[in-house]
């Protein structure tokens, strides 16, 4: 009776201790899900009524959140200028860039995203801990290739970059901020990051009213 | 005999787990707290890595080949300025309507029929490449929409067969034999260009049927139809990158220059 308590318990924890390797295991398999479902949410009818549009992004900002590593993602658009940048002035940074990021991500697939698809093209590791994922989005006017970069980091993928058509959203970032930071003061990078926030809510808020 | 199989059993159990399990439980819990406090990376050796992969991407961030000379930055930034107040107050407002006034299926037999007779271009500059593959394709492509596709408005070729144009132009020739991008440069009407790609655009000409077309006004009517056509599937995508952008000019310089050298490397 104990064993046969014993070989269930021991059974429990392996399929456990498998599932949870598993979980950390393939780039692919932790970009799949939160994609598939953003494309789920975006066709969902219950979001398609003006009202439920603030609604629908926070919903799909909360799902690819955990995705993106947004620490190193603002690390590496500061390039050689993060060292001039205060542990505090970091974190502000960082703060202000994910919340615009996502804005202006989310909104672009709000409008152009309605009967897309995404083929799961290719997982290439490129070391043990940095892999490359190719995807291809359908769409009527013309297929897109986006690229995802990822990396394992405490038995966890995450991405760090997207290249859509080619073009890498660190490295355009990285010209438009060292543009700004080779004359000017971190803070200012970072005031015209939040100014930028604040239009673009604005905007958002003008559309819908 | 039953509690010396219990013990195995336990051992088995114990050994499976603290190394995978509690090591990645541990870690994973560990990463949460250490996100948020991982401004300076310095907890427990994440540094390390942090400073391993930066080291790694920014040597490839930094290659030169995306870096572009803008020596003639007063005059791109007075005709990018031209070019966005064009395109708010001429070019959308025109478009819209068009698109208001013209069936879907329509516009998309207009930019087949235009995508038909630029085939030469991309011919011409596959071969130049050597790339045999879409030179096969192209030709195909042209013989079928020419005929069965009636003057090309319409693409059986990409239809039945799966065959898709794969854009090709001098300036990606030239690329191909490792002439540089130049300098940037900002081109009325069109936009973003390198002194590489102007070339090549002039070029281009000579294999474009609708720059022999008489008179001249003419064949610039038929070239703004074009623009105001393929523009009609592309509105949205000038507001997006601006929108995303903190210096918009910039982003529009460094983005044609990454899609143009992605464009040459396939």
């Amino acid at each position: 009776m104990i064993l046969n308590k014993t070989i269930r318990i021991s059974v429990l924890f392996c399929v456990f201790v498998l599932t949870a390797t598993a979980y950390g295991g393939q780039p692919l398999e932790t970009l799949k899900p939160p994609i598939d479902k953003v494309l789920r949410i975006l066709k969902d009818p219950q979001y398609q009524d003006a009202s439920q549009k603030s609604l629908q992004r926070d919903i799909i900002f909360e799902t690819v959140r955990g995705l993106f590593d947004f620490q190193i993602i603002t690390k590496l658009a500061l390039g050689k200028y993060r060292k001039s940048f205060t542990p505090e002035q970091l974190k502000s940074l960082t703060d202000v860039f994910t919340t615009l990021l996502g804005r202006t991500y989310i909104n672009k697939m709000l409008k152009e995203f309605k009967n897309e698809k995404v083929i799961y093209l290719a997982e290439d590791l490129l070391t043990e801990k940095k892999a490359f994922v190719k995807t291809l989005v359908t769409r009527k006017r013309g297929d897109m290739a986006i690229n995802y970069s990822m990396r394992l980091r405490n038995g966890v993928w995450s991405v760090y970059d997207v290249r859509v058509e080619g073009v890498s959203l660190i490295k355009n970032y990285r010209t438009q901020f060292s543009q700004i930071l080779f004359k000017k003061k971190p803070e200012v990078l970072i005031k015209k990051l939040q100014n930028k926030l604040k239009e673009c809510e604005a905007a958002v808020n003008a559309q819908q009213s | 005999m039953l509690s010396s199989l219990k013990i195995l059993c336990l051992c088995l159990l114990l050994s499976v787990c603290i190394p995978l399990n509690f090591g990645q439980a541990a870690e994973f819990y560990m990463q949460s707290d250490d996100r948020a406090n991982d401004n300076h990376g310095s907890v427990d050796g994440s540094l390390d890595e942090d400073l391993d992969l930066l080291g790694d991407e920014e040597a490839e961030y930094d290659q030169c080949d995306y870096r572009i000379a803008d020596p003639v930055k007063y005059w791109n930034l007075a005709i990018y300025h031209f070019n966005d107040k064009f395109y708010f107050w001429v070019l959308k407002p025109l478009v819209k309507g068009y698109i208001a006034v013209t069936p879907r299926i329509m516009r998309t037999g207009v930019q087949n029929f235009f995508i038909n007779i630029t085939t030469p271009i991309r011919l011409v500059n596959s071969l130049l490449q050597f790339k045999i593959k879409p030179v096969g394709t192209e030709t195909i492509r042209f013989a079928l929409n020419s005929t069965v596709g009636i003057l090309g408005f319409w693409d059986p070729a990409e239809k039945y067969y799966g065959l898709k144009p794969k854009d090709e132009d001098l300036g990606q020739t030239f690329g191909f034999y490792g002439i540089g991008n130049g300098f940037y440069i900002v081109w009325p009407f069109l936009g973003s260009s390198s002194l590489r790609d102007s070339v090549g655009l002039l070029g281009d000409r000579f294999l474009n049927l609708v720059s022999y077309v008489k008179p001249w006004e003419v064949s610039i009517g038929i070239t703004g139809y074009q623009i105001v056509n393929r523009t009609s599937f592309k509105i949205g995508d000038y507001e997006a990158v601006k929108e995303a952008a903190i210096d918009p000019y910039e982003a529009l310089k460094d983005g044609y220059i990454q899609y143009r050298t992605k464009r040459i490397n396939e």
